[in-house]
């Protein structure tokens, strides 16, 4: 299979990631949304080390990975605790800060 | 079997030496809130482990008076420092751990200081430009001074925010070890060398800073402050890393010089570097706020506790702009012809629509946070100068934005204590009858930001101002001196609804503490002092210029 298959299976995977980032609603998307973004660039890094025959892009993938099992902590915690508060994971109904 | 001895590179510690002491600080508080009411027996230990590792320092180079037995002397105080702390300040842990936290930026300001004089000093030449770990790490210009800025802005910081924070009741000891790793995440991305560890470090900053700007946990506009950074932040990271990654595609190389290398072959694919470059500038104008990016930042800056809206106007923006600068000048050098319009397009955006937007505003933290965003703009204009004189002009404006907006900060929080709710601009009305001091102060900050001389700010906007028309840029200049009239505008507009209008009757006074009269005094001092005496960080800024490449 050539390699140019693999970028074209990312770049769809990210366009879907970002659309899905600007046009849904609720918070637990927005996230998973995210998570498709961040994977997507980890199937480019793994196919490009491949494509260079050098393991520094299979390493940054290792890294991305520890850092959205971080982020997906901090992210769940913050977004439980706004469920507790309002009840809803609309980020339409938030309307406190505004101009 | 291998001997391990023989394959493991040599660790550089001292390349990442102030960041090792913010990292024990850390350790130190999240352990010490895990022992709870033993905390004493864990603190007071690894203070003499640290102090005996100053003496093993010492003794390995035979306190020769060389450079490494000066950081053997600093990690020393530092430990003696932690122990006596410790002891001295048993009976009360909230001013313990703010102590602690501030020690352990202090130990990591002079240790920065440390590597300006012994590593990278090179005579009154320009800063000595060398790589640590591998080529992962660099030790130059840009990393010693976003250093200063962000530890000065961390040791600022602490106290100001202390009594704040009890006021609020959410000082809670995660506070201050989260304050420091995203100190820390922020001196690494300055000093970040290759794709890897710049990630790494802006991730580390971020994550830690979507905690706190949550930390209210009661508070629904901190938790949709915290909820809105989140998201936009990871999104913005996101696209930042498929930038990093098709640059990876187009060049086979992480590191920065490699990358430049990588881009200079004339083989390179110019289109797939072009989107690249699209996604960096999207995902890294997402961190600075650059327009169209900035939409997070009024909404954040309102909902986030005062003290944190301080720190990550004053520090995150001097990180942010450290990896930019370093991203553009070093890596994504071949393909200036591409880049410097279309940040410069994006700077004149900048300051116009801060200047603008700040205008209309009546909460004094969303007008400070428009004011960032413009603040932003200025700093891009050194960038876009491709110069010496840009690169030490930006580094040395963020360091003014940087304590001036700190000072402006501090203010808004004297005047919140008393307030107990979000801080509009007639909350200050006769601000100067009641509380001269806070007046002051507030008057001082808004002078800096505007740009007046003698102030900080001024010699800032200076220099980048002369850098944009030493590169020719005399267009973007002409758009940063016109919004910064009428920047003065708003700026002004405070100051005369403190000294102007009279106190409402029953207006309680603003709130003074001992650490914010010391913070928000340093801060003082420091734009008076360096807006009269600019030359000493002035000149160590001119000799930033030399970077890895």
């Amino acid at each position: 299979m050539p390699i140019g298959a693999y970028y074209l299976v990312a770049a769809v995977l990210f366009a879907t990631g970002l659309v899905g980032v600007l046009i849904r609603r609720n918070l637990i998307v927005l996230f998973m949304c995210v998570e498709l973004m961040l994977n997507a660039v980890n199937l480019t890094l793994v196919a490009a080390a491949r494509m260079w025959g050098g393991p520094d892009g299979q390493v940054f993938v290792f890294f991305v990975i520890v850092v959205a099992a971080a982020e997906v902590v901090v992210g769940l915690a913050l977004i439980v605790n706004i469920f507790f508060r309002r009840g809803t994971l609309d980020v339409d109904a938030q309307h406190l800060l505004r101009n | 079997m291998t001997d391990l001895a023989l394959t493991a590179p040599p660790i550089a510690w001292s390349s990442v030496a102030p960041e090792l002491a913010m990292t024990v600080a850390v350790m130190a508080l999240l352990l010490m809130t895990i022992a709870g009411r033993r905390r004493m027996w864990v603190a007071a230990p690894i203070g003499v482990i640290v102090t005996g590792m100053g003496i093993a320092l010492l003794v390995a180079t035979g306190g020769d008076g060389s450079n490494t037995s000066v950081a053997g002397i600093l990690t020393i105080i530092g430990g003696v420092g932690l122990v006596s702390l410790t002891i001295g300040l048993a009976g009360n842990p909230r001013i313990l751990h703010s102590s602690i936290a501030g020690l352990g930026a202090g130990t990591a300001l002079l240790l920065t200081g440390w590597q300006v004089l012994s590593v990278a000093w090179n005579g009154g030449g320009p800063l000595l430009a060398t790589v640590a770990m591998e080529g992962s790490v660099a030790l130059d210009g840009i990393s010693l001074f976003t250093r200063i800025t962000v530890y000065l802005s961390t040791l600022l910081v602490l106290p100001i925010g202390h009594a704040y924070l009890h006021d609020r009741g959410i000082h809670r000891p995660e506070f201050e070890p989260l304050l420091l790793l995203s100190a820390t995440g922020m001196a690494l991305l300055g000093a970040a060398n290759d794709l890897i560890t710049l990630f790494v470090a802006l991730e580390v900053l971020s994550i830690a800073l979507y905690v706190l700007t949550g930390s209210a946990r009661r508070d629904r506009r901190s938790q949709e402050a915290s909820a809105k950074y989140f998201v936009l932040g990871a999104v913005a990271s996101a696209i930042l890393l498929y930038g990093f990654a098709l640059s990876y595609v187009a060049t086979g190389s992480l590191e920065l010089p490699g990358i430049a290398a990588g881009m200079a072959n004339p083989a390179a694919p110019l289109r797939l570097l072009t989107v690249a470059m699209v996604l960096v500038v999207v995902g890294i104008g997402f961190k600075v706020a650059l327009v169209p990016f900035q939409l997070w930042t009024p909404d954040v800056y309102e909902g986030a506790p005062t003290n944190v809206t301080a720190f990550m106007g004053a520090a995150t923006k001097a990180a942010g702009f450290a990896a930019m600068l370093r991203l553009f000048i070093v890596a994504w050098a071949p393909l200036a012809d591409l880049w410097v319009p279309v940040l410069a397009v994006l700077a004149a955006l900048t300051m116009a629509y801060g200047a603008w937007a700040a205008l209309v505003q009546t909460d004094v933290k969303r007008l400070l946070a428009y004011s960032a965003v413009a603040h932003a703009g200025y700093a891009t204009i050194g960038l876009v100068s491709r110069s010496d004189a840009g690169l030490s002009g930006t580094l040395w404006y963020l360091l003014t934005y940087a304590v001036s907006t700190l000072a402006a900060f501090a203010a808004v929080i004297a005047v919140e204590r008393r307030n107990a709710r979000a801080v509009v601009i007639h909350d200050l009305d006769g601000v100067g009858k009641t509380s001269p001091v806070v007046a002051g102060i507030l008057s001082l900050a808004m002078l800096s930001l505007a740009g007046i001389p003698l102030t900080i700010g001024f010699t800032g906007k200076l220099t980048v101002f002369s850098a944009g028309i030493g590169a020719g840029l005399t267009w973007l200049v002409v758009v940063g001196v016109v919004t910064s009239v009428v920047a003065a505008f708003y700026y002004l507009r405070l100051i005369g609804a403190m000294f102007l209008h009279d106190p409402p009757a029953g207006r309680p006074a603003p709130a003074y503490s001992p650490g914010w009269n010391v913070g928000a005094t340093s801060a003082a001092v420091l734009i008076v002092f360096f807006g009269l005496q600019p030359r000493f960080l002035l000149d160590l800024a001119d000799l930033a210029t030399q970077l890895v490449r």
